[in-house]
């Protein structure tokens, strides 16, 4: 257990240094306005996306330890250089400048330490955990295999990749347990970029640390940064091109702009929607704060779009040579225009509608649902404030945007950064409503409102000072206190694990499933390579190689093997030593007692493993 | 042109915008106290058992 606790630490540590490298360069770059503040949060995240597309592009060839190990050092190396060469005078933060307020400082800090210590346990859950099924997937499948390729039974893995291949690299250095504790630090960085934010919106530090803080314990916020979730990454990247697009001028401003939007695109396909917001906010924000024309305005954008476009490029270039579209898996609307491999359209059309109807899943599980008319499109600051789990964002973003937020529009009559902040807000509330209304794809928008709630709150405060200031304190405790309750009891079991073994590994016993043949499948030295036939289990917990025939969205792995008939016929041919069959509820038991060619060595209830003779 | 403040449109109404705030905090506030805190499956089960003993 400490073993698995400091190569987690460790591999943070590297991964934070080498992110620092990476990022050197930009610290000169960004535009001149910048505080050390703001060159510190967007040339550190800048960093970690470009070791993520860099390793991306290396894992092409070669992801093994020793690649990886070499690309992190150079990007260390980086680091001590520039440590060594600019010291203390470039990179350290001036205490005075930054001003620390003790109250939000011990709010974040509680949230930052509970992250540590929940993160040190090994992630667990079945299939109905995304991080589970591929964010954890297909880092571990390309450390076995030595090369970066999407895992052919789950087509999302096949999903742009940044924040994966980083996963990939934590786990080689410091095992399945890294990928947990890192989030300590993608949330720090997500942090620093709204502190960025706050304080360009016309906060002072003090105000910026109340914000960062309300985004701190927005429940709805914090879970997309844990426990492998990519979305508060992927959140970061589109703030941080928004602090820069927003103030942007010279052709270097928008090259770190796109590179920030690219950066976006890399992670989530949602980055490909944010991008024409992105654009449009920062076009009409220099025009409208006259730093040039709009025909100027259009060129420099034409150059944020090169770059952008030019950083993602690598992982849609790949999937479509190898998967043969861009987008993979396609929107139903691209399948008549290119030739899509492993998927049909049945299967795509399983995938979109599970995509585009969250909100019809929510209304059978919860029997609560908001639909896309426009009475709920107008209810909706009152439902994600009151009923976020509708979009699961349980727990919610507090009450601070709803009784604060609103105010902060009238004092950005007179500051565009502020009218341009929440112009980007709602388009993108409006995308996500018309496109996928999962909560988590929204917490760009919530660090927004939070930031525009502490400017409301200042603004009541001045205008309405009788009673407002105690109501407004009100409202913050209870929007702290609530997200506090909400993260500590979520994660109170992962801290337990972290540091009791036998907790540990009852978790384990309880939460994955079929843990008995995995545990028998890991153990058996004579497992070569096993061939899962249920494909709604998940193969995340296979340490060994594995083949599935169909996969959970009925990819097709093995094109020339239609039926079970053929693939046991096949099995020497594809090099497979054992099966596995389940009973999991979704599917029967798959092969016959006595079955030719096939030993039962191991059985469970619902679980079989057969030895191929 | 010099720019004109919402609320000192008309003196007689200054009263009211501050109250519109207040108001609207305090709505939001409460609102909260009913749908999340006393509407909480915690709350109905603690609820629920004060009620049976």
């Amino acid at each position: 257990m400490l073993t698995n606790a400091l190569g987690a630490i460790l591999a943070t540590l590297v991964i934070a240094a080498a992110a620092f490298g990476m990022g050197g360069w930009m610290w000169r770059r960004l535009p001149s306005t910048f505080s050390r503040l703001d060159r510190l949060a967007c040339a550190w995240l800048g960093g970690l996306g470009l070791l993520g597309t860099l390793l991306f592009l290396i894992g092409q060839f070669a992801f093994t330890r020793t690649a990886i190990f070499l690309t992190l050092g150079a990007a260390v190396a980086l680091a001590i250089g520039l440590f060594v060469r600019q010291g203390k005078k470039t990179f350290a933060l001036s205490v005075r400048e930054v001003k620390i307020a003790a109250l939000p400082a011990i709010v974040i800090a509680a949230v930052l330490i509970v992250t540590a210590l929940g993160g040190l346990s090994e992630v667990v859950g079945g299939g109905e955990n995304d991080a589970i099924v591929y964010h954890l997937l297909g880092p571990k499948v390309w450390l076995r295999n030595g090369i970066v390729r999407p895992v052919p039974d789950d087509c999302q893995t096949a999903f742009p990749v940044t924040a994966e291949i980083l996963y990939g690299s934590l786990m080689a250095i410091g095992g399945k347990c890294a990928p947990g504790f890192y989030a300590t630090l993608t949330l720090t960085m997500f942090f620093l970029v709204i502190g960025s934010l706050a304080v360009r919106a016309g906060l002072d530090y003090r105000g910026a640390w109340w914000a960062v803080a309300l985004v701190a314990t927005m429940p709805a916020a914090y879970f997309g940064g844990i426990s492998g979730f990519v979305d508060v990454l992927y959140a970061s990247f589109v703030l941080a091109a928004a602090r820069i697009g927003f103030e942007a001028q010279s052709n270097w401003d928008y090259i770190t702009f796109g590179l920030f939007c690219g950066l976006a695109m890399g992670t989530k396909y949602t980055g490909l929607v944010a991008l024409a917001p992105l654009l449009l906010c920062s076009v009409l924000q220099m025009v409208n704060s006259k730093r040039g024309n709009s025909l100027l305005a259009m060129k420099r954008a034409g150059v944020a779009v090169a770059v952008a476009s030019a950083v993602a490029a690598p992982l849609y270039i790949r999937n479509w040579i190898l998967l043969g579209c861009p987008i993979y898996p396609p929107p139903l609307v691209l399948f008549p225009f290119f030739h899509v491999k492993y998927m049909g359209r049945e299967a795509l059309a399983g995938f979109q509608a599970n995509v585009l109807n969250h909100v019809l899943w929510n209304a059978l599980i919860h029997a609560s649902s908001l639909g896309r008319a426009v009475e709920a499109y107008l209810l909706l600051p009152f439902n994600l404030t009151y009923h976020t789990a509708n979009f699961n964002g349980a727990g919610g973003i507090g009450l601070a945007p709803l009784a604060l937020g609103p105010f902060a529009l009238i004092p950005a009559r007179r500051n565009g950064f502020i009218r341009a902040l929440a112009l980007l807000a709602f388009l993108l509330t409006t995308l996500w409503f018309v496109t996928d209304q999962e909560s988590r794809y929204l917490i760009p928008v919530y660090a927004m409102v939070a930031i525009l709630a502490v400017i409301g709150w200042r603004y009541a405060g001045s205008v309405a000072p009788r009673f407002s200031p105690p109501l407004a304190a009100a409202v913050i405790a209870c929007s702290l206190l609530y997200g506090l309750f909400m993260i500590g009891s979520s994660r109170l079991g992962d801290i337990h694990a972290s540091f009791s073994n036998s907790f540990a590994q009852q978790r384990r016993q309880e939460h994955i499933p079929f843990f008995d043949s995995f545990e028998s499948l890991n153990r058996d030295a004579s497992v070569r390579s096993v061939l899962i036939l249920d494909p709604s289990v998940p193969p995340y917990y296979c340490n060994k190689s594995y083949l599935k025939q169909f996969g959970t969205w009925g990819e097709r792995t093995i094109p020339d093997a239609s039926d079970l008939d053929h693939l046991l016929a096949r099995l020497s041919d594809l090099r497979v030593s054992h099966v596995l069959d389940v009973n999991s509820g979704y599917f029967p038991f798959q092969l016959a007692d006595h079955t030719r060619g096939l030993t039962l060595v191991f059985e469970r209830p619902n679980q079989r493993i057969y030895r191929v003779d | 042109m010099k720019p004109t403040k919402l609320y000192s449109l008309n003196p007689r109404a200054a009263w009211l915008w501050p109250l519109l705030i207040e108001l609207w905090i305090g709505v939001v506030l409460v609102l909260f106290l009913i749908i999340r805190v006393l509407g909480s499956n915690m709350a109905r089960h603690a609820l629920r058992a004060l009620l049976s003993y």
